[in-house]
Order: structure tokens, then sequence, then C-alpha cells
């Protein structure tokens, strides 16, 4: 599904309310959308929230080779996908360009910032290193995609725990160490706009992405778009935007960390569903239900059965003990219905005793299974080769070279309705008769064409 | 009756939330006490019912196909597909949280976007799972710790109307007669989860 | 004609022959069609063995190679099963990547293994932490005409009755392995037995369903039986069925279990 287009009306609508100081949700041009951090029940999980843009993150690790080059360092791997439940243009298995350029922007603040210790993943150098990897997924796109995935890879990677190895093999869980973090912010051109929402988004001229730390260090810088080229104050006047943001950011996370680590030292309920608001109209809980396991109905349910089931139970049995095994030369076998030798189909004995005793089809060619099944393997295959050798019936070719006649053959209401016709008839009745009509039909067009003669 | 008050069946907590996204058509969030799963569906111009499953790490998996064809098939069954020409649906489910049975997680989470979205169906579908202990007791619903005591899962969709099955998912071995237990058991608390799916309409009904 | 009336209302040709409690191929509608089964098929895999259940047929090869097992799980070899829906098999398939039903085949069959727990993968480790042996089950379907899964599980036991593994002693010191000319046949502890019914028309049960039937059908069912006890019960959706319909479905593929092992044993019999 294509990404919806822009209307003219918003095109110049947004970057006027912008240039009067306006913007769509009400915020001040300096103001930041509601921030929510919630960690989930397993380590290393969070979801991270801006207004309504919704981000997961999660951290998981595992024993790899290092490379060559670093044999010391773990390994740190981020992940970004854009989902199409984020927005109905996000194709899965074809990441945007922005998704691919939102993955290295990530990738680049998360590795460069040196948050995660990457020495302190070693276990064996040379041999054997943790590599950590986060997968970001985006939930909900609603604008600054690239803060709310960088809050959460972080978020992500300081509440993982992995576990602590030795080298005989036992296990126990430590903290991993993060030592400092980082956001970016991504404000506009021109008119500074931080944290724009989608529509923002799209009409600015450019945007600025600023990945700095807690301590006000630069970490990565990206500018994009088509506007003028930003001045030297315009990025200073950015990256200082984003360090205040930066250190709040931090502390909420910090807060959140605080908190969940507390509620589980107290074994009260953590995740995601503790963030709930179940006062919401659309959000319901439901009490855990009990229910016993009565007497149940597992005797009555024979009985409701009917005449239906049972039928089936007895023709069910019946199909299977009359197959009876041949064995077939040399390593095979064949498992074939013990009546194959008297395929005669009578019309008669199609009621519910004999249901399926089988036979061959009349309709279409002989099927491989009545093939002599005591010859060798390749006799067999030859056999089969050639399923159809029985005649045709003459109605085919009739037909055929008519359509070299360049006849247009209808087909005729009273042949498509053949299942009024079919109530009382046999099998073999229908095959004769429907050939009858046919080659009645045969011959009206042969009489068409006076004489014409066509295939015997 | 002595019988009867041992066979205490539990089944967890449910959570549902609507709405928590803002592009797709419908979404639901649901938590069934610590499993949760995100849906929504969106439709495009094709003639098919789709499910996407993503797993919460790495890239998705031949396991995950298996889920998704289970999921996609399950909701395919109800979805009266005629009256929509033209069109695709498509579940995309998230996992967030496993602790025992994702799976009727995930097809009660899909039944719940599709109710969102307003897609006419013939049916609706509520699925359970439970497990066959090693001292062989059939537990309902069990969680990630007692899943290890398990030796088998269980995993029965029904429908609402003749409570008949939709869907039926099974890990390890187990005899008729606790294939049978196991079923009447789901049957009876597949019950519940109707009932949480009117609650959860009627609550939301109102203020529309 | 009946070609022709097939083409265009393919459900309705199938409906009226339903009607009258037979089906295309001349079957009841609880049939099952006939099965032939060959052993030791390929002469260079460990084991293998074609199957023909009706038209379908599918050939399966193991190959037993060593590896280094799992740190996770030191003392455990591995099972590989593989199914290949090539374009050979029916015009359905395009060449390329794995089709999404051959990978859900794939996992099931691995699944009915790990369930039915009829190879210990502790019998395949040769060395805890160091050598184990690797089994490749690559299942090619030859010709697609319904019921593959079925076909699948018969042609992998079958098969997996005629793995013999050569005998390997590791050096622990010097590290090295020497794998020796005698062979031991691997030790199988269960036959799982698939069976698979179609759903048409919401309420018409088929056993065994042909290619045609299952793509007309509104749901299959699978059920496979291993010793007795039921070790996957598979409804991927598709149309609701009672529980007695349910209950006739496990009935027939519990019945079906003896002729089929019957099969296997008389094809491995028949061999030496």
């Amino acid at each position: 599904m294509k990404e919806t287009v822009l209307s003219t009306c918003e095109k110049e609508f947004v970057p006027k309310a912008i240039s009067e100081g306006r913007r769509l949700d009400s915020r001040n041009l300096l103001e930041y959308r509601k921030l929510q951090i919630v960690y989930g029940g397993d380590w290393g999980c969070c979801m991270v929230s801006l207004g309504k843009t919704k981000v997961l993150a999660q951290a998981s690790c595992e024993i790899q080779q290092p490379k060559s080059t670093r044999p010391n360092e773990g390994i740190l791997f981020v992940n970004v996908e854009f989902s199409p439940m984020g927005a109905p243009h996000f194709e899965i298995g074809r990441p945007t360009d922005a998704a691919v350029q939102c993955n290295r922007l990530l990738e680049k603040c998360l590795k460069e910032s040196r948050c995660v210790d990457l020495e302190s993943l070693c276990i064996v150098a040379d041999e054997k290193v943790w590599q950590v990897r986060v997968d970001v997924s985006i939930l909900n796109h609603d604008g600054a995609l690239v803060d709310a995935a960088s809050i959460a890879a972080l978020a992500a990677l300081a509440h993982f725990r992995r576990p602590d190895v030795t080298l005989d093999g036992e296990e126990r869980s430590s903290r991993a160490r993060f030592s400092s973090s980082f956001t970016p912010s991504s404000p506009y051109l021109k008119n500074v706009v931080v944290d724009p929402a989608v529509l923002e988004e799209r009409t600015a001229e450019a945007q600025i992405v600023v990945g700095i730390n807690a301590y006000r260090e630069l970490t990565a810088l990206h500018l994009g778009g088509t506007g003028s080229p930003a001045t030297n104050q315009l990025v200073m006047h950015c990256a200082s935007l984003a360090a205040v943001r930066a250190m709040e950011v931090v502390r909420m996370m910090k807060d959140e960390l605080a908190k969940d680590a507390e509620a589980r030292v107290q074994k009260s309920p953590v995740g995601f569903v503790q963030s709930m608001d179940l006062e919401k109209v659309t959000t319901l809980s439901h009490e855990a239900m009990v229910t016993a396991l009565g007497q149940l109905n597992m005797n009555v349910k024979m009985e409701e059965g009917g005449g239906d089931a049972a039928s089936e139970g007895s023709v069910g049995e019946s199909a299977v003990n009359d197959m009876i095994v041949e064995s077939v030369g040399e390593n095979s076998a064949e498992l074939v219905p013990e009546n194959d030798r008297r395929p005669k189909l009578d019309a008669v004995a199609l009621c519910v005793d004999t249901i399926g005793s089988g036979g061959p089809s009349t309709w279409g060619g002989k099927e491989e299974d009545e093939e002599p099944s005591s010859e060798e393997e390749e006799v067999q295959v030859v056999a089969q080769l050639s399923p159809s050798s029985k005649p045709k019936p003459p109605v085919e070719e009739i037909e055929l070279s008519e359509s070299e006649e360049e006849e247009i053959h209808t087909l005729q209401p009273e042949e498509m309705n053949l299942d009024k016709g079919l109530e009382d008839q046999s099998d073999d009745e229908i095959m004769v008769s429907k050939q009858n009509t046919a080659q009645k039909k045969g011959r009206k067009k042969r009489k068409k064409k006076n004489g014409d003669n066509i295939c015997k | 009756m002595a019988a009867m008050a041992e066979d205490q069946h539990v089944l967890r907590k449910m959570f549902c939330e609507f709405d928590v996204l803002s592009c797709p058509d419908g979404s639901a969030m649901k938590y069934r006490n610590r499993s949760c799963l995100r849906p929504n569906k969106l439709i495009i111009d094709k003639a098919c019912v789709e499910a996407v499953y993503r797993p919460k790490v790495g890239q998705p998996r031949v396991a995950d196909k298996t889920k998704e064809k289970m999921i996609g098939n399950t909701c395919s069954s109800a979805i009266l597909s005629t009256l929509y020409p033209r069109t695709s649906v498509s579940i995309i489910l998230q996992e967030m949280q496993n602790s025992g049975g994702l799976m009727a997680c995930a097809i009660n989470a899909a039944y719940l976007a599709l109710i969102r979205s307003g897609i006419a169906m013939k049916f609706l579908v509520a699925a359970v799972t439970c497990g066959i202990t090693k001292d062989d007791k059939v537990i309902l619903d069990p969680d990630l710790n007692k899943v290890k005591d398990c030796h088998t899962e269980l995993m029965f969709a029904f429908d609402s109307i003749d409570f008949n099955i939709v869907a039926v998912d099974s890990s390890g071995q187990y005899t008729e007669e606790q294939y049978q237990k196991a079923l009447s058991l789901c049957k009876e608390a597949s019950n519940e989860i109707f009932d949480f799916y009117r609650n959860l309409v009627k609550k939301y009904a109102c203020c529309i | 004609m009946a070609l022709q009336y097939k083409t265009i209302h393919p459900v309705k040709y199938l409906r009226d022959f339903l009607a009258h409690n037979v089906r295309p191929d001349g079957r009841g509608l609880l049939k099952f069609r006939p099965m032939a089964l060959n052993v030791r098929s390929i002469s260079s895999a460990d084991g293998s063995a074609l199957v023909k259940i009706g038209n379908t047929s599918v050939i399966c090869g193991i190959k037993a190679e060593l590896a280094t097992p799992k740190a996770e799980e030191p003392d455990r070899g591995f099972i590989v099963p593989n199914v290949e829906l090539s374009p050979l098999s029916s015009s359905k398939f395009r060449p390329g990547p794995p089709s999404e039903e051959a990978q859900v085949a794939s996992q099931f069959v691995f699944d009915v293994i790990l369930n039915s727990g009829c190879i210990d993968t502790k019998c395949l480790c040769i060395v805890p932490d160091k050598l184990a042996w690797v089994l490749y089950c690559d299942l090619v379907c030859l010709n697609y005409d319904g019921s593959v899964l079925d076909a699948c599980i018969l042609a992998l036991m079958a098969a997996l009755n005629t793995v013999s593994l050569p005998e390997v002693e590791y050096d622990h010191e010097k590290s090295t392995t020497t794998v020796k000319t005698e062979r031991v046949p691997l030790k199988i502890l269960s036959m799982p037995v698939s069976t698979t019914h179609a759903i048409f028309d919401d309420e018409v049960l088929l056993a065994d369903p042909t290619c045609e039937e299952e793509d007309l059908a509104s749901g299959t069912i699978t059920v496979v039986v291993s010793e007795g006890k039921l070790c996957s019960v598979w409804k991927p959706g598709g149309s609701p069925l009672t529980e007695s319909q349910m209950d006739g479905c496990v009935d027939r593929a519990k019945n079906r279990v003896s002729s089929v092992l019957d099969l296997i044993n008389t094809a491995l019999k028949s061999s030496s």
C-alpha cells in the first residue's frame, strides 16, 4: 500500500501555522510530546511512546565468535524493523530508505556513544564473546521515529541483564554495565520545531537529528532534506536544545528503571499490563476465572453424534479393513483395496453398506492402481506413463474437429444443470446420457454442415 | 462429587485495550496475564486474509510461518470474505511478551482487532490452551512455570455459535482420553472468553 | 463433457459426486487411496524410501553427517527435515526459495519427529560436546496430488528405518575421528502415522484428499498417531467441525495405523 499523498492544503497550512508559532496539536514550537517509558516483564524489554508514536524494543544476547579485527570486544547489533503495524506503507522484508537510515543512525549513535562497554562482553578473547542484539519494532508511526527508537533501544539496553557465564558452563544472571546515554532530537530548520508529528515531518524543509549523551557530548549529527543550507548557528542552536532534552530523557529513564527494580524486589507484578489504564473506555480486564470440570458431557457426546456420525464410524472401519498389503518384488510393498481385482461399479450397491467400496472411475483415465501389482517397478513406471490407454469417448474428438471448423459450441443450460439428472441415475448412466446428449449435439451440427464428414 | 472440587481450573486474568494504534483500521492490544500481542489490520486491494506474525527477537523463522498460517486460516474461516471483493485483510501481530499460551492469545487478539475493525464475520472464535502435566492432570491455561511440568500442550479454538472446533494445535503425546478431557475443559473455558468479548464491546459501544 | 463441466463448475462437479457418496476417482468418501512403498531406493544415501499414495509421490533421502553439538545441549545430535515442493511436482509451485507451504510442511514434519519421540537425539551423539550425527532428511515431492503430509511422514519413517550409521571412534588426545566400515542400524522408538482429512462444504469429510479436493476444501485436518497415542492433531483453521466429526477423524487415523505399519514392515522384510 502506498503512502497517502499530502494534500496541497496540508502542504501550505502546516508550514504557515508554524511560521506563526502554532502547531496542529497545540504545542509550542519547542515543546515535546508526552514521553512514556514502560518496561516489560522480560529483561531488556520496553515500550516507548512519544505522543502517538509507539516503539517496542527488546535486547537479547547470544554467544558468538568475535570479529578478527577486534578479538576482545563483544558485538552490538541493532535492528530496526518498520513493520506494517506502524503504518500501512511499511512493508515486511523490504525496508524503505527511511528504515535503513534510521537503522544506521541508531547503530552509529549507540556504538559511538559507547553506552555499552563492549570489552566487558568478552568471554574468551578471540573465541567467544557476547553479541548483544537490540530489536526495535515500530508499532505506531506518528513522527520522530528516530527519537522514539533511540530512547527505546537505550532503555532496553539499560534494563537488560545478560547471563553470567563461566567457562565450565555454569550460568547466573548479572547486570550488564552501561555508562552513558544519548538522545537524538530532530528539529526543523528555519523555524525550529522539536519532536515533529508525522504531518510536520512530511512538510518540513529539512531535518536535523542530533545524537547527544547526558554529558553534552555529540555522538551523531544528521542533516537531511531539501531546505537551504543550515548555518553554524542553527546547528549549534539545535545541539543545545538536544542537550537539554537528553538530560531530561535520561533522568526519566533512570526513574522508571528504579521503579521497575523496586517493583521486582517487592515481587509485585511488572510488565505492560500494569501500564494499562483500566479506567479507559477502550480497555477491559477480566478477572481470573475458575471453572470446575464437571462430569462433562463426554458420555452424552456419543448420542449427540446421531446417525451421521455412526455411519461415518462404521464406514471408517471398513475403509481400513478392506485394504491389504502386498509385497511387490524387492524392497517394495503396496497397500491396495482388497476388492481391487473385481472393479465393478454397481449402481445399486451405492447405498450405505458398501459406501466407497471403490472401483475404478469411469470418468477419467484409468489409475495406476489397476495395473498388475506383481510386476517389477520399472514395468510399473512404464505402465503409468500411459494411463489413459482406453479409447477416448467419441464426443471429445467430435468437438475437437468442430473447433477446427471454427464452429462455436455453446453450452446449453440443460447441460450445465446436471445435478437434476444425477438424482436417480447411476454414474454409468450419467456417462451414457451425457455422451448421448453430446453426440446428439454433434449430429445436429453435422446436419448443419450438410454432410460435411467430420471425424468418425 | 469430591472430584469436582478437585478439578478446579483457572483461566488467567485477561486484559485488552482497543485503539492503541492510530494508523490502522482497527487495533487491539490484549494481554492475558502477561502474554500480550498487538494486532491491527488494514485493507488494500485484493481478496484475501493474511496474517503476519512478528516475534519479539530476531527475524521471523519457519516456525512463525506455521503460526501465521494457523492464525490466517482461523480468521479467514469466519470472515465473510465474499462481502469484500478486491480487498485484502492483513492481520499483523507483534509478540510483546510470552508467558504461555502464545498461540491462543494471538488468535484471541486477532479476533478482537477484527471486531474493532467492523468486518462482517460469521462467528467469533475463542482460543484456549491447556496442558497435560507429567502426572496426567489436565490444567487450563498454564503459565511459563506450569508449562515446564507439562509434557503436552493443546490449543483449541471454538466458534461462538455451536462451539464447534475451528482450530487445533498440539505438541507432545497424549491419549485419546486426555484429548477428550482437554477438549471439554477448553470448551467450557471458551465461554468465558466470549463473555469477555461481549463485555468489552458493551463497554466500548456505549460511548460511540 | 465432464471435463468442461469440471473446468467451469469445479465445486458443483465435486458436489454432484459427493451427493452420491462417491468421489471423482471412484472412492467412497472415507476411503483411502492405495499406497506403494519402496525402501532403499537411493543407494548412495544412508537411508531412503519412495512413497506413493495414489498419485502423490514423495521420495525421502537421509544423509548422515558429523558435526559438533550445540553448546546448550552437548549430548544431543540433530535431525533436520526439509520438505521440498518443487515446480516438478505441481504447477502450483514456482522455482526459488521454499514456498510458505513447504516451510509449513517442514515444520510439521519436525514437530512430529519431536512430539512422537521416534528418535532419541541422544543416540545420535557420539562424544558429548565434541561429535554428534546430523541426519539431513530431504523429502522431495515428485508428484503433488494431495495428502502430502501423510506421504512425507510415511516416507520419512520408512527411510529412518533403513538408516544405519557407521561406527565412529574419537581420539580424545589427538581429537581425531576415524569412521569404521561396520554399520549399526538406527534405533527407532516409535512409528508415527499421519492421516489427513479434508472438509468440503463445511460438513462433508473426505479422507485422504487429492489435490483437487484439497483446493476446493474449506479446511483440512491432520491427525498423527503413534503407538496408540495421538502425537499431533493439527487443524489450522478452516470450517468448524463438531466433536463427533473430529472423533471420527481420530478413529479413522487410529484404524489406519496397523495397515500402514504392515506396509512398512512388509517392504522392509522383503528387502533382506
